[in-house]
């Protein structure tokens, strides 16, 4: 059997509530860590998840302009992208670490782009295998 | 609606406009626009033909939107007038000169493309406005993905599907699968107490129409999950707590205090995010979610502000004072209903009354000038006098009868019973084209006996005894065969045995039918004045009313001086000196010709009947006899003092007596920590049920205290805070000013102990989970109102009480201020708690009811009487003894005791029959004659019946 690819989700509590039962549909093992506010996502939180063995980290923020904090998912962007150098450097596809703008409380959209994400990292294992 | 269509003296126009309204009150002109039906009425015959045919199809809004009907309608059986029309929007022929279909297949050819509208003048005296409600902006429906998930729908949506003539036929489905929901969600306050979509106020009977949607739904599907998410129960019109309650323990609907955010879909199954009240996040998913939608002013509120010339308040709905709730700005308009404020059916329906007084005072010199009185043919004697000739109309009730019991079987099994000439079955048998029919068929087929077999003869027997009035039969050969409550109703799971037994019972009605005979008419001449027992405010305003309208009036109060309660009430709410009007009011009633006031008077005795009451008053030693047609019971209530709370009048008291405090004391400075407690005694602690007043009363004194001194601190503990209606507007101000409201459950109340001469209070918060102390000033309680023991007048006037003692209305909906005794109504605090607004609404509303039958002068006397057979009668006096209504009085006849009937008091429950040891009693339409002929009708066999047939045939 292939060991199930596993995503880490690292999201601001406000962006939504979904539960496991939303996310049934996404194939994979996903493990949702909610921050207090995206902009509290440190470049450590972000590594970290990776070294406990994550092929895959999505930051979720709240869309640009909603954010309780005023600028909260704007800081969170930056520190992705910081933390993708970071991944360059370390021989990681910077491609495996992501940030999403979701609409408040929109449980389908989170799930939608968990897939999207999910075929993504598929896709990127499977050209590492065939290497 | 069919009473109202049948009145000769109700001219209903509909698809018609009001374009200008000139003069005043008294003389008004009022230019109506009578747009075009494009049918004829006076031909249609609502057979139905151009529906059938017409190939355009429209959205049918009377089913809000939910499916199609077509350009040719009626939108439903029982419209009034029953007659089609053609939607011009989207009619083929009007729009683009083609189809005409409808036209040929017309029968009574009714259909008329030419018709155009009718620009015409009516000259009235006073103006009712009865608009109704509009709907709520949909960006509040919006909010919670309204028409962005299909299974989002609102509660008007929810009422038709759960309607029998509904789109679905009464099948709960959800729009997006058509499958049936396991899991429906109701959130309440949609629209409504949302300051987002400009709508402040609380719509008052979203809480209790979801509940009762709720219930129609477990009815039919028992295995439902439903959840109500509650910001505060707002049940508080009278009895409605213990409907809610009995409901929610009966159905097990779990009811949650929160206001889910948004709706949330995920894999096609939809979310709730919520906050639970001891804070904690909590997700949910459902198959269906209800939107409980709020009452909004009519979408055309400016519109008709301008027509009428009348004002609007803040929230676009009628305005009108607080102390004059009927009358809008504009004299000789009044406004009633859901466009006055949000309000439910009995207040509705009080304030309808209410404004017939008050067109009635101001038109009372031209009564009976432009009326039309309806007369009936004189009784066919001939056709009478034959032998029965019996007609049988089955009805489909819609669905409600035919969607279990095989309606055309049950009809031809009729054909062969004996003494049967015509059987039919007919979709509605009680709209008024069917009634039409029915009066065609019986000169037709010379039917001198009518059986309907349909639904309760409570309901709608009146209604075929005036039809075949109409055509001259006595009313009495008319009987009723209840197929619907009593047969397709109970039996909906066992259609084949529900045929049966529907058979059976129009079979045993035939053979009743057969042995009917007539009944008589009569008139009792009335006395033309009111007794009015009370002299608070509604008692005075009823009487005063009473006398405006032209009729004298006995006022009678127990105390020295008049006012009651209202004496207490020093500022309102909105600002208006209660006390100004109430001098002015007492002032108006004192000089008032046509009233004679009794105070320190106590009533000793009444007895008589509607039209004709005598009552004995008893001032000290003297007592004075009077006549009087009508009573009007305005005993009132008082401030209940609940004896689990250290109520001292010092530092614990009351609302009222704060109120004087504040009214007195003002200078002398304010405690500088209050507390309230809502429902001190009420809703479950002593007394059973919510008084309706206090939480406004709390918020009033609230917002006094922090007027005069705005440093004190004001908490009010409170169970739910029932600011209903505009009322809302005030919990608004108060929160924003400051005052802590701190919500306890129902099984934790607060607690006082005084420690050190200081009230402390004990009480559970939610939110903490643990109980918190306050150390307070002044804590005053919000205690409920109680009736006043009237145990006396209530017993002389054979009146049924509610079990906390108000006096019972006829019908909680359609007759609110009627009491089931002829001629005796009920107004005020003996009525129900309320505020003095809807107080005055009611009082009103009792003089216009009190006021018809003083205005007929003679009053028909329904003719289902006993009647003694003085050959037979023995003169025990038996019956005497047990008549539930005097009714019946022991008389010589050549020295022999012969039992009388007192035919204006008797009420025909037939007691007296079913007791007279010598069967000398019969009463009128229920002789033992006819009841045993409808006993041996109960299986016949079939066998027997044919052979019967054959005999009378012989």
């Amino acid at each position: 059997m292939k060991k199930a690819l596993k995503i880490s989700i690292l999201c601001c509590n406000y962006t939504n509530l979904s539960e496991r039962e939303d996310l049934e549909k996404v194939l994979g093992v996903l493990e949702i860590k909610r921050f207090p506010c995206s902009g509290h996502i440190e470049i450590t939180d972000i590594l970290r998840a990776f070294r406990e063995g994550a092929s895959g980290v999505m930051v979720g923020g709240c869309e640009k302009g909603t954010c309780h904090n005023e600028r909260g998912s704007e800081r969170a962007e930056k520190r992705v992208l910081e933390a993708k150098k970071i991944l360059e450097e370390i021989g990681i596809e910077k491609e495996r670490l992501a940030i999403f703008y979701i609409p408040r409380l929109s449980a389908e959209d989170f799930v939608n782009n968990a897939k999207v994400f999910y075929e993504l990292l598929l896709k990127l294992d499977l050209k590492e295998k065939g290497q | 609606m069919v009473e109202a269509g049948r009145s000769p003296n109700i001219e209903i126009l509909t698809l018609t406009e009001v374009l200008e309204v000139e003069g005043g009150a008294g003389d008004f002109r009022v230019t109506i626009r009578k747009n075009p039906r494009y049918i004829d009425p006076d031909k249609c015959t609502a057979c139905g033909e151009c529906m059938k045919y017409c190939p355009r199809l429209a959205v049918d809004t009377y089913n809000a939107n939910l499916n199609f009907t077509r350009a040719a309608r009626i939108d439903f059986p029982q419209a009034v007038p029953t007659k089609y029309y053609i939607n011009p929007e989207v009619c083929l022929r009007l729009n683009y000169e083609t189809c005409q279909l409808c036209v040929n297949v017309c029968g009574p050819k009714a259909i008329n493309f030419d018709q155009k509208p009718e620009i015409k003048t009516l000259e009235v005296g006073a103006i009712i406005l009865a608009t109704g409600f509009g709907s709520v902006p949909l960006k509040a429906l919006e909010k919670f993905c309204y028409g962005k998930y299909s299974d989002v729908v609102h509660s008007i949506e929810m009422e038709r599907l759960t309607c029998v003539s509904g789109p679905t036929e009464g099948e709960v489905i959800r729009p997006s699968d058509f499958r049936h929901p396991k899991k429906i969600a109701y959130i309440q306050c949609v629209g409504s107490r949302d300051l987002s979509c400009n709508q402040p106020y609380c719509s008052s009977v979203c809480c209790m129409y979801a509940v009762k949607q709720a219930s129609v739904i477990k009815e039919h599907k028992p295995e439902v999950e439903i959840t109500l998410f509650f910001m505060d129960i707002r049940t508080q019109g009278k009895g409605f707590d213990e409907s809610f309650k009995n409901a929610v323990e009966r159905y097990g609907f779990r009811i949650i205090r929160a206001r889910p955010g948004k709706v949330d879909r995920v894999n096609g199954k939809l979310a709730l995010n919520y906050v639970d009240e001891d804070g904690s996040v909590r997700r949910e998913y459902f198959d269906l979610i209800v939107l409980s939608v709020g009452l909004s002013a009519p979408e055309d509120a400016e519109k008709l502000s301008k027509v009428f010339g009348i004002k609007l308040n803040e929230f676009r709905f009628a305005k009108t004072n607080y102390l004059s709730p009927i009358e809008t700005s504009r004299p000789g308009i009044y406004v009633v209903g859901a466009f006055q404020g949000p309000k439910d059916i009995p207040e509705s329906v009080i304030q309808g009354s209410g404004a017939a007084a008050l067109a009635s005072e101001l038109l009372h010199e031209g009564r009976w000038t432009s009326t039309v009185i309806k007369k009936y043919s004189p009784e066919d004697i001939e056709l009478m006098s034959g032998e029965p000739r019996i007609g049988v109309f089955v009805c489909h009730c819609g669905v409600n009868i035919a969607g279990v019991v095989d309606v055309k079987d049950v009809r031809d099994y009729v054909k062969n019973l004996p003494g049967v000439v015509l059987s039919e079955d007919v979709l509605f048998a009680c709209s008024q084209d069917s009634l039409e029919q029915l009066k065609e068929k019986i000169k037709k087929y010379k039917l001198n006996r009518i059986v309907i077999a349909s639904c309760s003869p409570r309901t709608h027997e009146s209604l075929f005894q005036d039809t075949l009035r109409e055509v001259g039969l006595n009313l009495a050969f008319i009987e009723m065969a209840n197929i619907r409550d009593q047969c397709a109703w109970v039996h909906s799971d066992d259609p084949i045995k529900a045929t049966e037994k529907a058979k059976d019972l129009v079979r045993m009605a035939v053979a009743k039918a057969r042995k009917l005979t007539p009944l008589e008419l009569q008139g009792v001449k009335v006395t033309p004045s009111a007794l009015v027992i009370g002299g608070g405010v509604a008692g005075l305003l009823s009487a005063f009313s009473i006398a405006e309208q032209g009729f004298e009036v006995y006022l009678v109060e127990k105390e020295k001086e008049l006012g009651g309660n209202l004496r207490r009430l020093k500022f309102l709410i909105t600002g208006e000196d209660p006390q100004l009007f109430l001098k002015d009011l007492i002032n108006k009633v004192k000089n008032h010709p046509k009233i004679k006031i009794y105070t320190e008077a106590v009533i000793e005795n009444i007895s008589g009947y509607v039209g004709n009451y005598t009552s004995t008053i008893r001032r000290g030693e003297a007592s004075e006899i009077i006549n009087h047609g009508v009573v009007v019971v305005a005993t009132g209530g008082k401030e209940y003092r609940p004896s689990k709370y250290p109520l001292d009048g010092k530092n614990v008291i009351t609302q009222l007596e704060l109120e004087e405090r504040l009214d007195k004391g003002a200078k002398r400075g304010v405690p500088k920590k209050i507390a309230m407690i809502q429902c001190a005694g009420s809703r479950g602690e002593e007394l059973k049920y919510c008084s309706k007043v206090c939480c406004v009363q709390a918020l009033k004194n609230a917002l006094k205290i922090k007027e005069l001194s705005p440093e004190t601190e004001v908490y009010v503990l409170y169970m739910d805070m029932r600011a209903y209606g505009f009322y809302e507007k005030y919990y608004l101000e108060a929160r924003k000013k400051g005052i802590h409201f701190i919500r306890f459950p129902e099984d934790k109340r607060p607690i006082i102990e005084i420690q050190n001469k200081k009230p402390v209070i004990k009480f559970w918060d939610i939110l903490l989970q643990e109980e918190l102390e306050l150390k307070v000033d002044l804590c005053v309680l919000s205690v409920g109102i109680v009736a006043e023991d009237v145990r006396e007048i209530v017993n002389m006037l054979k009146l049924p009480t509610t079990e906390d003692g108000f006096i019972m209305e006829a019908h909680i909906k359609l007759r609110p201020v009627e009491t089931v005794t002829d001629g005796v109504f009920v107004v005020g605090l003996a009525n129900g708690p309320q505020p003095l607004t809807e107080v005055l609404a009611q009082a009103r509303a009792g003089a216009g009811k009190a006021a018809i039958p003083l205005a007929k002068e003679f009053i028909e006397v329904p003719p289902i009487v006993a009647s003694v057979d003085e050959v037979k009668c023995i003169g025990c006096s038996i019956c005497a003894e047990i008549c539930p209504f005097s009714a019946i009085e022991m008389v010589k006849v050549e020295k022999r005791k012969k039992a009388q009937v007192i035919k204006a008091a008797c009420k025909g429950c037939g007691i007296c029959a079913s007791h007279c040891p010598v069967f000398a009693i019969d009463v009128g339409g229920f002789t033992l004659d006819a009841i045993l002929e409808q006993v041996r009708g109960f299986r016949k066999e079939d066998q027997e019946i044919k052979e019967e047939k054959k005999v009378s045939e012989i």
